[in-house]
Order: structure tokens, then C-alpha cells, then sequence
């Protein structure tokens, strides 16, 4: 069903060697050595990028996201624990700050945004057509996302693209994780809906 | 919540692995006698395996992603400092603004103490608060003593001394705290 590998590129998943090493790059960072976080966001770019893509869906304003985020970690570094999953964190920061800005543009309908294609990777799709294939499917997943509020959005993406437990998403959006299964499922629901009436004609 | 609500919730539970075998046989078996939920359930389903295929799409930033976010962090740490060395000069330019107007209020207390000593003086003007206390000219009576007041002051060196540097400190701080954010105005873009 998934690729592992592309699985764990996006999830931020990681392995205990890499974990501690980057506890120990955060804790370097935290005492002001900028390399340090640097490796950090050579390691979290992708997740993070990710992340932000599916939230906005706007090359453009996911990637200024993507910055903001790791600019707004650098900045409250000394909030970090020790111990923490520093991927749980940085998504963490991430998320708040692509639902401030679609609360911010209440209003707007996001645009879907066609990404160049050598900005695309897939595990299975090489092929031009299947790569075509893969953004026209990228497409009506967007536009089932598109009818969530900010919240429903972001726990999905972090269940199917971030492959995270109910527990961990809960941890990261700082709420229950009764509150968690109420909007996975009323996300499913809206977006079951959304299929129904478009008669899965996008799938 | 419904019947209904409550079987859809499990369904998006049994689509987590979250159902235990018991719960999934008492849903498979609601979902043989209900096609509300039978059709639900299918479209939850497909929706399900939409975003699980698309899932497998990972998106790369542009390639000068890191570049462009440690330009970011040198912008950062550049207004960073040019702010606290703004403070600073804010603060040292307001403590010697609020020394010269000590200063010189003390120059001018000075000469109004040196003013109310002369007895006449004194005695004109309170008879004229007494007299006037609560009328309207007041005010007009107390400008004049002010102005009276002034005009003896003007006439101390030391006072216009105190003016002088004081307006010459205000307009090098103003232009010094321009210049500065001007400089600062660096945009964390």
C-alpha cells in the first residue's frame, strides 16, 4: 500500500541512532551553533516542506511556510525539551502556523497549485505518464482536503502523510485523543460526501 | 449522535486498525443490514484509498531551500542586533534628554524662587489667587505671573545655555534613531 521509503522520508520517522544525534545537534544548537541547525534543517526541510504543501496547497506559500517554521524554531530553540521528538516539534510549529494562516484567509479558496514536475518524487511513479497520472490524483486529493476546516486538514495530514498514532497526533495539536478520532472521522465523513456528490468521477 | 454516527465513527476506526475483533464483527454485521451506512462505508473506503495512494508522493523544497533559509536567520540575527542596539541608545538618549530637562527645570525653579522673594511680588500674587480663585481669569492671571516668571528667567545665561544643549541633544538623538531604522528596516522576508 506504501512505500516504505517514501513513507519515512516524509513521516520524519526515525531511526534511534538519528534520533540521538539530533538530540545532540539540537542541544548544540540551543548553545548557538547555527551548523548544527543547519543539519537540522537539511533533515526536516522535506517533512516540514510536506507538511506545509498539503496544509496550503501552494508551492510557493508552503515553501515561505516552511522557512518561517524553521525560523520561528531557531528563534524559541530554548523552548525545545530535551527529549522530545524533534520532528514532533518542528511539525508541531509548522502546524500553528499553517492554521494561523488559513484562519487568516478564512475567505480564500486555496488554489491548486501544479508543482514543475522535477519538484515531485514518488517511490512507484517514474514514468511521465504515471508521474502525470500521480499529480492528477494529487489533484482531487487536494480538492477533498480543500473542503476541510484548518484542523480536520492538518490531523489527516499527519494520520495518511506523516503516518502518525492518534496519540502522537494528539501530543502535536495539543488536544485529546478523543478529539482526535471525532475529527478524523468527521474529516472522513465531509470528504465521503465530497466523493459521493463529484460520483468519485476524480479518483 | 445517531445510531448511524455511531457505527460511521467505527467505521473510521476499523479504517485506523483500531477496532478490536469483537467491535469489527458487530460493525460487518450492522453493515450487512443498514445501506446507509453499507454506502458510506464504501465511500469512506475509496476516500481512504485515495489518500493512502496519495500519501506516497513526497515533494521536494527547491533546491536552494537551506540557502534561502539561512539568509533568513543572517537577516534575523542582523535586525536582532541593530534592535537591541537601537534600545540601547533609546535608552541612554532618553536618560540624558531627561537629565538636560532637570536641568534646566531646576535652572527655572531657581530663578522663580529667586522671583518670589521679592515681597511684592508675593503679595500681588496671592491677593490675586485669593481674588480670582474661582473665576475664569484666573488662568490668565497665572499666565501672566508665568510669563513674568519667564521673562526674569531669560534673562539668566545659564538658562538659555541649558536650552541651547538640550535642543542640540534632541535633534543629534532624533537623527541617530532615524538613521537607525532606516538601517533596520530589513524586512525578515
Amino acid at each position: 500500500m506504501t512505500s516504505a521509503t517514501a513513507k519515512d522520508r516524509e513521516s520524519g520517522q526515525v531511526s534511534v541512532d538519528r534520533q540521538a544525534q539530533e538530540q545532540q545537534w539540537a542541544a548544540e544548537a540551543r548553545q548557538g551553533d547555527r551548523d548544527a541547525f543547519m543539519q537540522l534543517v537539511q533533515a526536516y526541510q522535506r517533512p516540514v516542506y510536506n507538511l506545509c504543501y498539503r496544509m496550503l496547497g501552494d508551492a510557493a506559500e508552503a515553501e515561505d511556510a516552511a522557512q518561517e517554521t524553521f525560523l520561528r524554531a531557531y528563534t524559541r530553540l530554548r523552548t525545545y525539551q530535551p527529549g522530545r521528538k524533534f520532528s514532533s516539534w518542528i511539525l508541531s510549529i509548522a502546524s500553528h502556523y499553517c492554521i494561523d494562516h488559513l484562519r487568516k484567509q478564512r475567505y480564500h479558496q486555496v488554489p491548486w497549485d501544479d508543482l514543475p514536475p522535477d519538484r515531485m518524487l514518488s517511490a512507484s511513479d517514474p514514468e511521465p505518464e504515471q508521474a502525470a497520472l500521480s499529480r492528477e490524483r494529487d489533484r482531487s486529493v487536494h480538492q477533498l482536503l480543500d473542503t476541510l476546516p484548518a484542523e480536520y486538514r492538518l490531523a489527516v495530514i499527519l494520520r495518511y502523510w506523516h503516518n502518525m498514532s492518534y496519540e502522537e497526533i494528539a501530543v502535536l495539536m495539543e488536544t485529546t485523543v478523543s478529539a482526535v478520532k471525532s475529527r478524523l472521522f468527521r474529516a472522513r465523513q465531509m470528504m465521503a460526501k465530497q466523493a459521493r456528490q463529484t460520483g468519485g468521477a476524480d479518483q | 449522535m445517531t445510531n448511524h454516527d455511531l457505527y460511521l465513527e467505527k467505521i473510521s476506526l476499523w479504517l485506523d486498525n483500531r477496532l478490536d475483533a469483537a467491535e469489527s464483527a458487530a460493525l460487518e454485521a450492522h453493515l450487512r443490514l443498514c445501506s446507509t451506512c453499507r454506502q458510506t462505508h464504501a465511500a469512506m473506503q475509496m476516500v481512504d484509498a485515495q489518500l493512502r495512494q496519495a500519501a506516497q508522493t513526497v515533494l521536494d523544497p527547491s533546491p536552494g531551500f537551506t540557502r534561502q533559509v539561512e539568509a533568513r536567520l543572517d537577516s534575523y540575527r542582523q535586525s536582532h542586533r541593530r534592535l537591541w542596539a537601537g534600545m540601547v541608545i533609546l535608552l541612554v538618549g532618553s536618560l540624558v534628554l531627561v537629565g538636560v530637562t532637570v536641568a534646566a527645570a531646576s535652572v527655572s525653579l531657581l530663578t522663580l524662587g529667586q522671583a518670589l522673594t521679592d515681597p511684592a511680588m508675593l503679595v500681588y500674587g496671592l491677593r490675586r489667587v485669593g481674588e480670582f480663585a474661582h473665576q475664569f481669569w484666573l488662568v490668565a492671571d497665572l499666565l501672566r505671573l508665568v510669563v513674568r516668571v519667564a521673562l526674569a528667567a531669560v534673562q539668566q545665561p545659564l538658562f538659555w545655555g541649558m536650552v541651547l544643549v538640550s535642543f542640540l541633544l534632541t535633534g543629534l538623538w532624533v537623527k541617530i534613531l532615524r538613521s537607525l531604522y532606516r538601517r533596520t528596516a530589513v524586512h525578515i522576508t
